[in-house]
């Protein structure tokens, strides 16, 4: 069986609100990263992945399986949702347990990957505490140990670093990075500095669309020479936001650092070309599409 | 497994704990309360011994006539046509024929019934000396025709049942309990206190007040339950986390609820134990079944617990509301409304909450035991298929194809 995932011109609709336009993606093994705006639809295209939303065209195959064929996917996949929570008065290992059965596991294939997967997400010592007495960020690693604990072929995480301070974020996307190793994961985020530490291949969506699909490089050889800084007075800044994308802004004594993209070299004073990264094509990306990206920072 | 789970996450929930104590509640202020003495064998030369239904057509006919007359005067007529109270009217044509069989039954003539205008229902009035009087029901004499046969009687209330829709008080099932009551005579108590020891067993007779008592509240506390347990995945947001896993739909909500419904057994089978050394305690020279209030309990009580669980379960999955309170209270209240007029041996085909509220009456019981049976089982089989449509709805929204109807009353604001 091959190890990949394929959606071909897939529609969906809320009532008569359509969420998804179309999307084509292929989605080999490792990580791939799902980036886009508030209300893009990763949500909702991850959650058809999880087989919790009907598609209305289209097809999606999950290593050579039809998603119709829900019960066996549900058997492969891995799901994190976005929000979500537990059974408030089960302690964390009570509740890993009842999702392992609920995935069919026998009680000792439970039992040892629960060890396991509780020291990897650093929850051994809390095994016994209440999901009500968890913090937001030690509920999170919970979820990704109970969307590993049946050892998925594909794991699907919606937004998994929200909440998590800085050191856990790290964890995180080691964790993710190495259970990507032998399977498909697919992340979705805002924050662009997850999917730089962790992605080869990615997706941005925004309205429901898919805008560009490729590798980080890529992404970022098309803003190739197209980003740029400059060093100006406090009083030009106005002006220069409403010519240009500004993805970042070092405010100085003198003078305030700016960086900005666009198409030609600008005719500042003193500009200097710099080496883009995946924020400034991200943002450049969505400019390009025709994206109202006038806010300045992601 | 799972039931095992099911079961932990169930048994220390608040609403289980409330329906426990009010299960037990029950129990103790009702049906215990009940058991102070112990029914002694009858004496010879007592002064009375209690009525008694026995066809003795003297007494039968005039009643049942008399009951006639005045439903027609009033045109209404009390009638359980599937078990549920209802009361009847009659069209004019209808009116025609019952006309009819009351001239032949009554000797009052057709032109007395019509003229008749001054009709008045038997009521209460105060006497000068504060007392309570009843009022003289105030219809045409009555003088049933001498020619009139027995038989001939009964074919025409027969007629009168067909007129009124069946399910009267004139039905063949009916007619003797409501008419033909009479003085218990010496040998009839004797009787009766013998079938009490020898086929009821003592404990089969208090078995059928005890499941009458429980059986009350046990087809309406259930629901609270399981609509707490139907919601908790929403509640606790952790639906999603449970759609996406493997397990079937089927397996999971036939589990919950075969895990539902033995949890809310356990207070009937605490109470039916209590019962059971408490009954077996008013008589210790005698021996007793001790399986009698069990074996009642688990067929007279469980289709009321399965029956409210699934109502609780199917609406709460349908609505996502609160909805199948409402539903099961309403049933709950015509049920009972239903049976209020007979509390021994009400069991019709169709009412949820089966009534005998009394000691004796083991005869009329199993009069109806057929149609007690029947019942039982339509509402274990109803329960069934709820829960298979629970399951299947369950899959639909799982799926993402139904998202459940909304009501105002919602449970939890719908996320993500
Ligand atoms: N249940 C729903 N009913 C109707 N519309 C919905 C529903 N869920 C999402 N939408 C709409 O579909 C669009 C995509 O939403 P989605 O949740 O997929 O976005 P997202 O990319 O996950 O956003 P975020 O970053 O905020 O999580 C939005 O316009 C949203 O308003
Ligand atoms: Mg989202």
């Amino acid at each position: 069986m091959e190890n990949k995932i394929e959606i071909k011109n897939v529609d969906k609709f809320y009532g008569k609100k359509q969420a998804l336009y179309k999307i084509n993606l292929t989605i080999n093994q490792g990580m791939f990263g799902l980036l886009g705006r508030n209300g893009a639809g990763k949500t909702t295209l991850m959650k058809t992945l999880a087989t919790l939303h009907q598609k209305k065209n289209g097809s999606i195959t999950v290593c050579g399986v039809p998603i119709e064929n829900t019960k066996e996917i549900r058997s492969m996949t891995g799901y994190l949702p976005q929000d979500f929570s537990m059974y408030p008065t089960m302690t964390v290992e009570e509740s890993l347990d009842y999702l392992g059965i609920l995935s069919g596991m026998t009680k000792d294939a439970r039992q040892k990957r629960i060890d396991v997967l509780l020291k990897r997400v650093n929850l051994t010592e809390h095994k016994h505490k209440k999901v009500k007495a968890l913090s937001g960020g030690m509920k999170r690693r919970l979820g990704i140990a109970q969307a590993l604990l049946h050892d998925p072929r594909v794991l699907i995480v919606d937004e998994p670093t929200a909440g998590l301070d800085p050191e856990e974020r790290i964890r995180f996307r080691n964790l993710l990075c190495e259970v990507a190793e032998e399977r498909i994961v697919i992340l979705s985020t805002h924050i662009v500095g997850d999917i730089e530490a962790t992605c080869e291949d990615i997706a941005i969506m925004n309205n429901g669309r898919i805008l560009w699909q490729g590798t980080v490089s890529e992404l970022i050889h098309n803003t190739d020479n197209k980003v740029f800084t400059v060093n100006v007075n406090k009083k030009y800044l106005t002006q220069i936001k409403k010519n240009y994308i500004v993805t970042g802004m070092l405010v100085q004594s003198e003078y305030t650092t700016v960086r900005i993209i666009s198409d030609m070299k600008p005719d500042i004073q003193g500009v200097t070309t710099a080496e883009p990264n995946l924020e400034d094509a991200y943002m450049y990306c969505l400019y390009s599409h025709g994206c109202d990206v006038s806010g300045g920072a992601v | 497994m799972l039931f095992f789970k099911e079961y932990k996450k169930m048994l220390f929930s608040l609403t289980f704990l409330i329906y426990f104590i009010a299960v037990i509640a029950m129990y103790f202020t009702q049906f215990h309360n009940d058991c102070k003495e112990a029914i002694y064998e009858p004496l010879p030369g007592q002064e009375s011994y209690g009525m008694i239904a026995k066809e003795t057509p003297d007494i039968l006919m005039p009643a049942a006539t008399e009951s006639l007359v005045n439903g027609y005067l009033s045109d209404s007529y009390t009638a359980y046509p599937i078990g549920f109270y209802k009361n009847v009217h009659l069209s004019e044509k209808k009116k025609q024929k019952m006309a009819e069989i009351i001239t032949e039954i009554s000797g009052i003539s057709k032109e007395d019934l019509d003229n008749f205008t001054n009709y008045e229902e038997g009521g209460f009035y105060i006497d000068e000396n504060g007392g309570m009087m009843q009022l003289e029901s105030n219809i045409p004499e009555i003088n049933i025709p001498k020619a009139l046969t027995y038989e001939r009687f009964r074919e025409l209330m027969r007629k009168a049942d067909d007129i009124i829709g069946g399910g009267s008080e004139y039905s063949d099932e009916n007619i003797v309990g409501n008419f033909s009551l009479v003085q218990k005579t010496y040998e009839d108590a004797l009787t009766e206190y013998n079938k009490f020891l020898n086929e009821d067993k003592i404990t089969g007779a208090y078995a059928r007040l005890f499941c009458d008592y429980m059986g009350i509240v046990l087809a309406i506390l259930p629901v609270f339950v399981a609509v707490s347990l139907a919601s908790l995945d929403k509640k606790s947001r952790m639906e999603q986390l449970a759609y996406s896993r493997k397990i079937s739909s089927v397996k999971l909500i036939f589990t919950r609820y075969f895990t539902l419904v033995v949890l809310l057994l356990i207070p009937v089978a605490i109470t039916a134990l209590i019962a059971n050394f408490k009954v077996c305690g008013m008589y210790p020279n005698n021996s007793a079944d001790i399986f009698a209030i069990f074996k009642y309990s688990a067929s007279w009580l469980i289709p009321n617990i399965m029956t409210a669980a699934a109502v609780g379960m199917l609406m709460t999955e349908l609505t996502s509301s609160l909805l199948a309170i409402f539903v099961q209270g309403v049933w709950w209240f015509i049920s009972i409304f239903a049976s209020a007029n007979g509390l021994t041996g009400s069991i019709g085909k169709f009412t949820l909450v089966a009534r005998h509220n009394s000691l004796y009456g083991l005869d009329t019981f199993m009069n109806n035991f057929n149609d007690f049976v029947f019942n039982r089982i339509f509402y274990t089989v109803i329960s069934i298929i709820a829960i298979a449509l629970t399951a299947f709805i369950y899959e639909q929204k799982r799926k993402g194809i139904f998202n459940g109807y909304s009501f105002r009353f919602k449970i939890s604001k719908h996320k993500s």
